[in-house]
């Protein structure tokens, strides 16, 4: 992406989208062993100016993959350990009483971390909800609130929040109705052994990683940039069409799918359906299509839709994941895609 | 369709010519008919946009390329990324084409095509020699297919009423009956020469090589085409069987030339017609020397009898009576020379039978033997033949002459 582009507000083209995707990728690349699956997800949606959140085990490489995020688009990262006694205030900022230098107080804000293009939220479960719905506020609205005064946030803005699967004791599951907040739920799973032996050798030698800025100048301006051209992917009718079928389907109530009606408790919003669409145009701009195809919508179709749904108790009992209902879904919705 | 019109071609010698004129018309609407569902096949395929995309995307793997290109909305069009849109399906036409697409240089419908016109060609096409034109249709053929009607009571066996009857039908007219029986030959000649000198016919390389003229080609096909009207043995299965009782009947060719026709039937050998030299079937050519009867059908003796010697046959007609010359139920012997001048016809199955016998011993007037006695009647067996359940009824009931009966009693005293 030229720095003129930049400047004058020109659309980039599909090629340099893609161009910048695989630097940032090779960048993270450096320093993150593996998860290539789970980074170009992240970063389909950061690109589609959504929210991710990312469930796996501790010592995964979870905290890593942000910050060379941040580190790789050379945008403003800031992290946040959410804990029990973690205050709303803590997060987005508060008022403090400061003297002035002519003897006199006054009432400054102060901003949080959250003020930052890039937030890691680690753990987020482990916080109150109070403190939960005011993050997930600001990630909704892109502001935050604070004793009257609207503040804006960064933009780009980005949270990555990260959920332990274990040790639930203590913890303050997300409802849903902010779980429904997050474009994308990704999950990150074990490494393999060549990886496990990659990390070793990169984490443990004397040399550390070094992540160059893929945007020397202007990140925020240029991702903006690049985050225009995915609102203007092409979206045919009959795509559109399946995609809503797609997302009506895992509604229980009104599906005619046995799978669906047994398992499932709540089915997806329309936010899942922005969701799809969304991931789906930045997969496009990756595979150089300036249109988005029913492959597209599949390939992300998991992580777009698991998080959206509340399986029962006959799901628990027998196993059976919100991805597993989706991946069926999929499969049977081929024949709405003609 | 050529194929369909190639086989139907060869059925005008053995269809009627209504049913020959309503399949034809019937192929006609059903080619029409297909012509006119191709097309909007076609129409539904290429006519709307999204459509035919759907096709190609089906065909092609174009990740909804041309999908969205033909179906976005309007206001999509003026978005920055149609140019590009358009270039990308543009870019990738070539792979729309030939091997993606799968359409072969020749389709499989030309190939059927060029196999139906083969065969149209063989089938139609004369291979060789001169085609004559075909007979103008004759007017009166229609009338020759109506069975004759009946008007007044119905005719009583044995008088000369009865002949009346019928004559006052102009049924008899033998000039008018004559002439269409004719022509019906003529036509029926005419379209079997033209198939006989057609690639097929030669191909299949049937009788057709015998035939030296027109007339006999004709004779050949006739006698190649499935038992008909002309030469029918009513010993076929469904063909009509006559009462215990009816030994035989001789009956008149309608000719001047006092040539008689001896219809031998049994019940259960059915009925054998053939000249009183016992030479071939009503309406069948026999080629000299060649017994042309029906070897297949009944069980009689072969023709080694006298032909001068009487023909005596019991109630029961499969037993016959010694001395008798052999005859029997289905037997048609052709070993013997031919009384009659020319083929039998019945004119066309428009029969008035005479009850007639030519019996060697019986005196004729003069006092010379081989005398014939005669009585015409109107034929119930002939109305039978054409399943005409009353005059079946009738031929139960019908009664023998009284002189008829003179002469059969004359004659089995005279053999025992």
């Amino acid at each position: 992406m030229t720095a003129h582009a930049a400047v004058t507000g020109e659309l980039p083209t599909p090629a340099q989208f893609a161009e910048v995707f695989e630097s940032i990728e090779k960048e993270i690349g450096k320093a993150v062993v593996g998860h290539r699956g789970a980074l170009r997800q992240i970063l389909a949606a950061f690109f589609g100016g959504g929210h991710v959140l990312i469930e796996g085990v501790p010592g995964i490489g979870k905290t890593l993959i942000v910050r060379s995020l941040g580190e790789a688009l050379g945008l403003s990262f800031s992290r946040v350990q959410f804990t029990i006694d973690l205050m709303p205030a803590d997060v987005t900022g508060t008022r403090i009483l400061e003297e002035s230098a002519g003897g006199g107080r006054t009432m400054n804000f102060v901003k949080g971390p959250i003020f930052a293009h890039v937030m890691l939220a680690d753990e987020i479960n482990r916080a109150t909800p109070k403190t939960q719905s005011a993050l997930l506020e600001a990630m909704a609205e892109l502001q935050v609130t604070v004793a009257g005064t609207t503040h804006k946030l960064p933009s780009p803005f980005f949270v990555l929040a990260t959920l332990n699967p274990i040790e639930m004791e203590g913890t303050y599951p997300l409802p849903e109705a902010q779980l429904d907040r997050f474009l994308f739920k990704v999950p990150l799973s074990y490494p393999g052994v060549e990886e496990i032996r990659e990390i070793v050798r990169e984490t443990t030698g004397a040399d550390a990683a070094t992540i160059e800025p893929v945007f020397p100048t202007e990140a925020d301006t240029q991702v903006n940039q690049l985050r225009r051209l995915v609102r203007e992917v092409i979206v045919a009718p009959e795509v559109e069409n399946y995609v809503a079928r797609l997302v009506r389907e895992t509604i229980p109530e009104v599906t005619e799918n046995e799978r669906v009606k047994r398992f499932v408790s709540f089915g997806s919003s329309p936010r899942g359906a922005q969701s799809l669409v969304l991931g789906a145009k930045v997969m496009a701009l990756l595979a150089g299509r300036v249109n988005v195809a029913f492959s597209d919508i599949e390939s992300i179709a998991a992580v777009a839709l698991s998080h959206r749904m509340v399986l029962n108790f006959a799901a628990e009992t027998e196993g059976v994941t919100p991805g597993s209902v989706i991946e069926h879904l999929v499969e049977i919705g081929k024949k709405w895609q003609r | 369709m050529l194929l369909s019109i190639a086989l139907l071609a060869p059925g005008a010698l053995w269809l009627p010519s209504n049913a020959f004129v309503g399949l034809s018309a019937a192929l006609a609407v059903l080619c029409l008919g297909v012509a006119v569902g191709s097309f909007w096949r076609l129409r539904s395929y290429w006519a709307h946009r999204r459509e035919a995309a759907r096709w190609v995307e089906d065909e092609v793997d174009l990740d909804e390329r041309l999908l969205t290109l033909v179906s976005a909305r309007e206001e999509l069009r003026e978005t920055p990324l149609w140019p590009e849109l358009e270039a990308d399906n543009e870019h990738h036409l070539g792979n729309w084409q030939n091997e993606k697409l799968a359409i072969p240089t020749l389709p499989a419908n030309v190939i059927l095509l060029v196999v139906g016109a083969a065969a149209a060609l063989l089938a139609l096409v004369p291979g060789g020699g001169d085609v004559a034109q075909p007979p103008p249709p004759p007017g009166f053929l229609g009338d020759l297919e109506e069975p004759p009607k009946r008007s007044g009571a119905m005719p009583t066996a044995g008088t000369q009423e009865a002949v009346g009857a019928l004559s006052g039908d102009g049924v008899t007219e033998e000039g008018d009956q004559g002439g269409a029986a004719t022509t019906v030959s003529q036509v029926k000649a005419r379209l079997g020469q033209q198939f006989a000198k057609s690639f097929a016919a030669r191909s299949l390389g049937g009788g057709t090589q015998k035939a030296e003229s027109d007339d006999e080609a004709a004779t050949d096909m006739r006698g190649d085409l499935p038992e008909s009207d002309m030469g029918d043995s009513v010993s076929q299965d469904g063909g009509f069987t006559p009462p215990e009782g009816m030994g035989h009947i001789v009956q008149d060719d309608a000719d001047d030339d006092g040539q008689t026709v001896r219809r031998f039937e049994s019940e259960g050998g059915g009925a054998t017609t053939g000249s009183s030299q016992g030479g071939a079937r009503t309406g069948q050519a026999p080629e000299e020397g060649e017994a042309s009867g029906a070897p297949d059908k009944g069980e009689g003796t072969p023709g080694d009898r006298d032909p001068d010697a009487p023909v005596m046959v019991s109630e029961d007609a499969t037993e016959m009576v010694p001395g008798s010359g052999g005859s029997g139920p289905g037997d048609t012997p052709g070993s013997g020379p031919l009384l009659a001048k020319s083929p039998l016809d019945l004119s066309g199955g428009r029969r008035v039978a005479r009850f007639s016998l030519a019996l060697g011993a019986l005196s004729d007037a003069d006092g010379s033997e081989g005398g014939t006695l005669d009585s015409d009647v109107y034929s119930y067996i002939a109305e039978g033949e054409r399943g005409d359940q009353e005059a079946d009824a009738g031929v139960r009931h019908e009664s023998i002459p009284p002189e008829y009966e003179t002469v059969i009693k004359r004659v089995f005293e005279r053999n025992t």
